[in-house]
């Protein structure tokens, strides 16, 4: 099916095949119709911009990032416990919502009684909550749920209640859908409605604004210009910018801090305040980073900024005066850019040592998209401890071992960089007596390739690699889709990548990713 | 479970009348239990392995008891391809992903995850019941699995790449299976029947939006669906006061999520107590068929606990198990610190073991009509895939015990299907194997 898919779509691509209006330039459709069960966070946000509740993501645990983002399609379902945790989230959301339903329903149940507010929840609330117009036969089902309750109990209250329950258990709220309708045999376009919801789950985390289901409701996302006019709306909220500030996280893994545990020997200094302190440096230095134009990996990988607390400024190594979280400038030869910050070289290390091959790994894999294959079996991975010798010098076997030699020449490359910054990110310039030698050779990263001296110097190769921004265009439409790219997606990804360097506006990206035919385009199948 | 909801909806006259109709049918037979059971790093062979009168090192535990051990059978031979399926997983994923799924890895964005269903969910599919999958996941060394490796959380998956994730907090288990209805829902009737109310428009919904999509998608709905009616079924229960368990409760262990949350995440000084708690559950349950099928999970898929109870104090993976690279010539110090570790395992085993055969059933006891798959993720702690340690406690579908059997080279799909066999189950296949034959020789 995929293929006579495939080869349709040649067809349209040369423009033999009309395309509806609303199909944008860009690409082709390589998800097929789907629906996407909210993530935890997204489920969060949801929560609390309809009911005003706050819900603990905690009670989701099964979820599994399988993309290296929280929003991957394809490990979202709905077991036992998670139904069972909706059932009791609704429940504490829906008592709430009705308490106060001349705000959240717009209905005094007392002067107006329980009809009329019934009836007012199934417009504008539930327009909010199904993030489209309820069909009747969804309405009649939630009035069952309303008569229901009102003959167990006889209260008007609980009654409505009920209802809301109903709506917050609802698969209309808890998936969105990517279902369309169909212009030729093999494609659908999502209509008006789930292209709100896409963009507005995409660039804000949470369920389309008002402004945004009126924009749906008039028409306005059938056309590519109305499509980008939305995006550059909502990418300008306080919503969007956590949200992409989000994605840059979890890109970095710099989200895991929160699980980084270092040994308490070794590292005494590594607590929760520390901890937090990390997490608030990293934080204000990707939204730093994001407000000019929009931000740009050049900010990323080249800002000199630090947010420091006392503890913080030790680990820097800079000087601190105040309460609080100061904005420092730190010595750019040492420290530039987001790879020498203590949150991602705290995340990136071993709990007793720096770790240069889980920091090339990563490396490698996240930022180059070049990730290497696993080592081969019957290989002794254990590098034993040495009181006298340098991580380097210990994990050097890698390069006079033929067998190791072919990857590890690419990981260790890039790891060994990092070694004049311990595991908790503090600088150093010997190990056990010996003096760091911090340089590496860089592979796969094009004209950038070479040898080079310490992650200062690393970076600003990254900057100038062709290969660093691709890979970038590739994470964030991991991000947009919540599914890896497939082979097809070339088309798409070698357009969105045209001209996206080191300078762009990281922004401007999410608005073209939001335009691409890929975007609103499935395959039926 | 179908009979259950259907009890639930009945008058109480109807439920009278009904009941000394089920009194005076036959009494059916009574039921089997199945309990899978999976630690990591494999065993010490030279120590494992019991001599001619059934004697072990490692084993001791188990076959001391005469009653236990007449029900014991030690399966030798047993081997896992090495096959890491294009995704960056090792040998310990290879193992434990796959012994009681039977299927190549499903490579999920480069990791390795199982690749369908495991024995305990098929069981449960054919039985209409629910299972009890408990893990004690807490680790000094590994508080969190590393990024890419969530799947160690459970060896138990629903579907392919959808794991079953286990219990970790047995008091959590406990409050579920033992607790009253009011006590365990913390909620009146009147909200019990409010909560199925709200539940009902969503069945419809749910089924006309499967009908909508593709077919992977699909299983995701109707997974959901399924959830929901079982939550349903639950509801109907409780609002008709149905007891759980059958009367008598395991004392209850200590509420570890609320007052003592570390002990399930980094510190490990509970893990013999949390286990023992798990065994005791475990036990219980099956006891009161209900459920009648549970998984026990000694750490994350290969798991680096550092058995501070038994002396040793680091971590056992990295520092020890990954040492032990022949059958019997590793370091003296070696092999005897992993004969500890071992044999505390096995003893944990034996615990369940003694329970259920001091559990009378009829002229038996729960041990006769209950299996025990004991396995691991290899073979030895070095990484090798050649004789994984395999057990097999109790007397349901299986022959008379009290023996080692050397299979030859059998692979370890022979596993599943010995167990689904003793269930019962008449499969014809078992994840990549097409013919589903249970060990040749036992």
């Amino acid at each position: 099916v995929r293929l006579v898919a495939a080869i349709a779509c040649l067809a349209g691509c040369t423009g033999d095949m009309a395309r509806p209006e609303g199909a944008s330039a860009i690409g082709q459709p390589t998800a097929t119709r789907r629906v996407r069960r909210l993530s935890a966070r997204e489920y969060a946000n949801t929560m609390r911009d309809l009911t005003g509740t706050s819900v603990d993501v905690g009670v989701f645990t099964e979820d599994t990032v399988v993309t290296g983002y929280d929003n991957g399609t394809e490990s979202l379902g709905v077991g036992i416990e998670q139904a069972a945790a909706y059932t009791r989230l609704a429940e504490d959301a829906a008592a709430k919502v009705v308490a106060d339903a001349p705000h959240f329903l717009g209905c005094d149940l007392g002067r107006e009684g329980a009809e009329a507010c019934r009836e007012r929840a199934l417009g504008t609330f539930l327009r909010r909550a199904y993030r489209r117009p309820a069909r009747d036969d969804e309405k009649a089902r939630l009035r069952g749920a309303f008569a229901d309750a009102r003959n167990i109990t006889g209260d008007d209250t609980l009654a409505l209640r009920t209802m809301v329950e109903a709506i917050l258990q609802s698969p209309a709220f808890l998936y969105r859908t990517e279902l369309g309708g169909a212009y030729d045999g093999n494609r659908v376009v999502l209509d008006d409605w789930e292209r709100a919801s896409a963009l507005a789950y995409f660039l804000t985390g949470t369920m389309p604004d008002d402004a945004l289901l009126d924009a749906a409701a008039r028409g306005d996302l059938a056309t590519v210009d109305g499509m980008r006019r939305e995006a550059r709306r909502l990418l300008a909220t306080p919503a969007a910018r956590i949200q992409v500030r989000h994605f840059l996280e979890q890109w970095l893994a710099l989200d895991r801090l929160a699980f980084v545990t270092k040994d308490a020997k070794a590292f005494p200094e590594l607590d929760d305040t520390l901890r937090a302190a990390m997490r608030e440096d990293a934080e204000r230095f990707l939204d730093e980073a994001l407000r000019e134009r929009g931000g740009s990996l050049a900010q990323v990988f080249g800002s000199t900024a630090a947010f420091v607390d006392e503890k913080l400024a030790r680990v820097y190594g800079v000087p601190y005066a105040g309460t609080g979280a100061q904005r420092v400038e730190l010595d750019p030869s040492l420290r530039r850019g987001i790879l020498t910050r203590a949150a991602y070289l705290a995340v990136h290390s071993g709990p007793e040592e720096t770790g240069p091959v889980g920091r090339g790994l990563f490396l490698r894999s996240a930022i180059l998209c070049a990730p290497t294959p696993p080592p081969p079996i019957g290989i002794d991975r254990n590098v034993p401890k040495a009181p006298t010798r340098t991580t380097r010098e210990r994990f050097a076997s890698h390069s006079s071992n033929a067998m190791c030699q072919g990857c590890h020449r690419a990981i260790d490359g890039v790891g060994f960089s990092f070694e004049a910054f311990d595991a908790l990110g503090r600088h150093r310039t010997v190990e056990n007596g010996v003096a760091i030698d911090s340089s590496g050779f860089l592979l796969d990263a094009g004209p950038s390739d070479g040898p080079f001296n310490g992650v200062v110097e690393l970076e600003s190769r990254l900057l100038g690699s062709p290969r660093v921004a691709s890979c970038f265009v590739r994470q964030a439409f991991r991000f947009a889709m919540g599914s890896s790219e497939a082979p097809e997606d070339v088309t798409t990804l070698d357009v969105l990548s045209k001209g996206f360097d080191a300078n762009s506006s990281i922004v401007d990206l999410f608005v073209e990713i939001a335009a691409s035919r890929a975007f609103v385009e499935r395959w039926t199948r | 479970m179908k009979r259950r909801a259907f009890l639930a909806g009945m008058s109480s006259l109807a439920l009278a009348t009904f009941a000394r109709r089920l009194v005076a049918d036959p009494a059916p037979p009574p039921p089997k239990r199945l309990v899978l059971v999976m630690h990591s790093n494999g065993t010490q062979q030279s120590n494992f392995w019991p001599r001619a009168e059934m004697t072990s090192p490692i084993l001791d535990p188990l076959l001391s008891d005469a009653r236990v051990r007449a029900r014991t059978t030690i399966v030798k031979g047993v081997y896992v391809p090495w096959d890491s399926g294009g995704t960056d997983g090792n040998e310990h994923d290879m193992g434990f992903a796959r012994m009681f799924t039977g299927y190549r890895l499903r490579n999920v964005s480069g990791h390795p995850w199982g690749g369908g269903p495991s024995v305990d969910q098929i069981v449960a599919k054919e039985w209409r019941e629910r299972t009890l999958n408990l893990a004690c996941l807490t680790s000094r060394t590994e508080p969190h699995p590393k990024p890419g490796f969530l799947h160690r959380r459970s060896f138990s998956y629903v579907a392919a790449g959808v794991l079953r994730v286990p219990i970790e907090d047995p008091f959590v288990a406990y409050q579920r299976l033992f607790a009253p209805p009011e006590e365990r829902d913390g909620v009146t009737r009147q909200r019990l029947l409010l909560r199925k109310s709200a539940l009902d428009p969503m069945k419809s919904e749910l089924a006309r939006l499967r009908d909508a999509v593709s077919r992977e998608e699909r299983d995701k709905l109707d997974r959901h669906l399924e959830s929901v009616r079982e939550i349903e079924r639950d509801l109907l229960r409780s609002i008709s006061g149905e007891a759980l368990g059958c009367g008598t409760r395991p004392p209850p262990p200590p509420e570890y999520t609320t007052r003592a949350p570390r002990l399930l995440v980094d510190d490990e000084s509970a893990i013999p107590a949390i286990v023992q708690s798990m065994v005791d559950l475990i036990a219980a349950a099956l006891t009161c068929g209900a459920p009648r099928i549970a998984t026990l999970q000694l750490g994350y898929g290969g798991a680096k606990w550092s058995y501070d109870w038994e002396g040793i104090g680091y971590d056992c993976h990295g520092y020890l198990a990954h040492l032990d690279s022949t059958d019997g010539a590793s370091s003296p110090d070696v092999i005897a610190k992993l004969v500890r570790v071992h044999r505390w395992n096995a003893s944990m085993i034996a615990r369940l073991a003694k329970k259920l055969a001091d559990t009378p059933e009829g002229d038996r006891s729960v041990l006769d009509r209950t299996l025990i798959v004991w396995a691991s993720d290899m073979g030895r702690g070095d990484h090798s895939l050649e004789n994984v340690p395999v057990v097999l406690v109790g007397g349901a579908g299986m022959p008379s015990g009290g023996k080692l059997v050397d299979v030859g080279r059998q692979p370890f799909q022979r596993v599943g299907c010995t167990a689904l066999r003793a269930m019962g189950l008449d499969v014809g296949g078992f994840g990549d194997l097409p013919d589903c034959g249970p060990l040749q020789g036992l």
